[in-house]
């Protein structure tokens, strides 16, 4: 199976082009903005790896990072 | 003053002919004094009466007006009795810019004139060394807004390496050229604005036009767009495709500051006066500090902005003699309102 990462920017061109890149090797998801990518990342437990835009509307990629790997290590204890 | 009067009133029952006459010689004296007083004042008065027939007026009103205030008025359509502010340009028997208020009085109307054409010419001024520090700043603006479709060409050849025949990268390379084209077209409007060609049509045109470009945008993020148009609207005079800019400016400011699925409300109306638009986001907001701000050349509130849309925006309109205001609060979205003077009253401010 391929392993699955996240594709974050607010940018659909290069949001889409990153994902179409990876998709030969990886298996892609992508999110216009934090909150849809947190979304993903508390639906895919397998995520291997986020791609993100850090100056995005609305929440920033780095708080984006913060989060996933907040949820993750919660996701791990229980 | 009033004492005074209030003094007289009382006592003159029992007057006798002399102090009636010194009585009257006082008075005659204050009355001088407010004739000097109004004579003497920079400011144009003007006292209407209920009607709207000139009463009285004192010198500086016929020096600001250029000619006879009866006559000026005429043109001029002002309100009676009611307070308004507004602003006229003339442009005889030299350009200059004339502040009017109405101020109700009693029965009468008070016309006040104002010459503002040296604020006016600092303001302008003021923008001119705005924008020649603009330009210093503008490579560091350029260089940030081209990042992005540059990135995508340069992924999307990277791509086309690999795969020669790939629709989809020549596509999107197609775009963003036609994308950074957009954005140098943008900063030469900037330093070099173009003065509007005006012709008589309705706002709604260029606002359709605009909302037509940005269909595709529009319904990939799922935003929704209310539109209320009154059946008929009053013509304004404008330059189509300037206006058109305008309208696409702050609908990609909304598009740019909500998430995926949030809705525009624009609302057109017209009064015997002015026409209006509306348009209304559900996006994150700004602060007061922000807004204060907002229509300064690089003073972006956005991650991705020039900073200079709304600048031009103010620019384009404040050549088509409207105005431009934005209201907001953080978290509960922005309106932006555009008021362009019907076309008949430009025609008479013109004149």
């Amino acid at each position: 199976m391929k392993p699955k990462i996240l594709i974050v920017d607010d940018e659909k061109p290069l949001r889409e082009t990153l994902a179409r890149w990876f998709h030969a090797t990886y298996d892609t998801l992508t999110a216009p903005d934090a909150e849809s990518a947190l979304k993903l990342v508390r639906e895919n437990p397998d995520l291997a790896l986020i791609i993100t835009d850090v100056r995005m509307p609305g929440e920033d990629g780095v708080s984006l990072l913060r989060k996933a790997k907040e949820a993750k290590e919660s996701a791990k204890q229980n | 003053m009033k004492d005074f009067f209030n003094g007289v009133r009382k006592h003159i029952g029992k007057l006798d002919a002399e102090h009636l006459r010194e009585q009257y010689e006082l008075v005659a004296d204050e009355f001088a004094k407010c004739e000097r007083l109004l004579h003497a004042l920079k400011e144009g008065i003007i006292r209407l009466d209920a009607n709207g027939e000139v009463l009285q007026a004192n010198p500086a009103a016929k020096t600001l007006l250029g000619m006879n205030p009866a006559d000026a008025l005429q043109t001029m359509d002002l309100p009676i009795g009611v307070s308004s502010r507004r602003e006229i340009s003339l442009s005889y028997p030299e350009d200059r810019t004339l502040e009017i208020q109405t101020i109700p009085l009693d029965e009468e109307t008070i016309v006040y004139i104002r010459d503002t054409t040296a604020e006016h010419r600092r303001t302008e001024e003021e923008l001119r060394a705005g924008a020649t520090k603009a330009v210093c700043d503008l490579a560091a603006g350029v260089a940030h807004e081209i990042g992005n479709p540059l990135n995508a060409i340069s992924l999307n050849i990277q791509m086309l390496e690999r795969d020669p025949t790939d629709r989809e990268s020549i596509d999107i390379c197609k775009s963003q050229i036609r994308r950074l084209d957009g954005i140098i077209r943008e900063f030469l409007s900037a330093l070099k604005p173009a003065r509007p060609n005006l012709t008589p049509g309705t706002i709604a045109e260029p606002l359709k036009e605009c909302l037509d470009t940005l269909r595709n945008q529009l319904e990939e993020r799922r935003i929704t767009v209310t539109l209320d148009i009154p059946a008929s609207l009053p013509s304004v005079a404008l330059d189509k495709n300037q206006i058109e800019q305008v309208f696409f400016n702050l609908l990609k400011n909304a598009l740019e500051a909500m998430k995926d699925g949030g809705r525009i409300g624009i609302t057109l109306s017209a009064d015997d006066r002015d026409v209006s638009v509306a348009i209304q986001d559900s996006g994150f907001g700004m602060s007061d500090e922000q807004l204060s701000h907002l229509f300064e050349p690089y003073r972006t509130n956005k991650e991705k902005g020039t900073g200079l849309g709304l600048m031009i925006s103010k620019r384009i309109i404040t050549e088509h003699g409207g105005s431009i205001a934005a209201a907001s609060k953080p978290g509960e979205g922005t309106t932006f309102t555009i008021i362009l003077p019907r076309l008949e009253r430009r025609i008479r401010e013109l004149k």
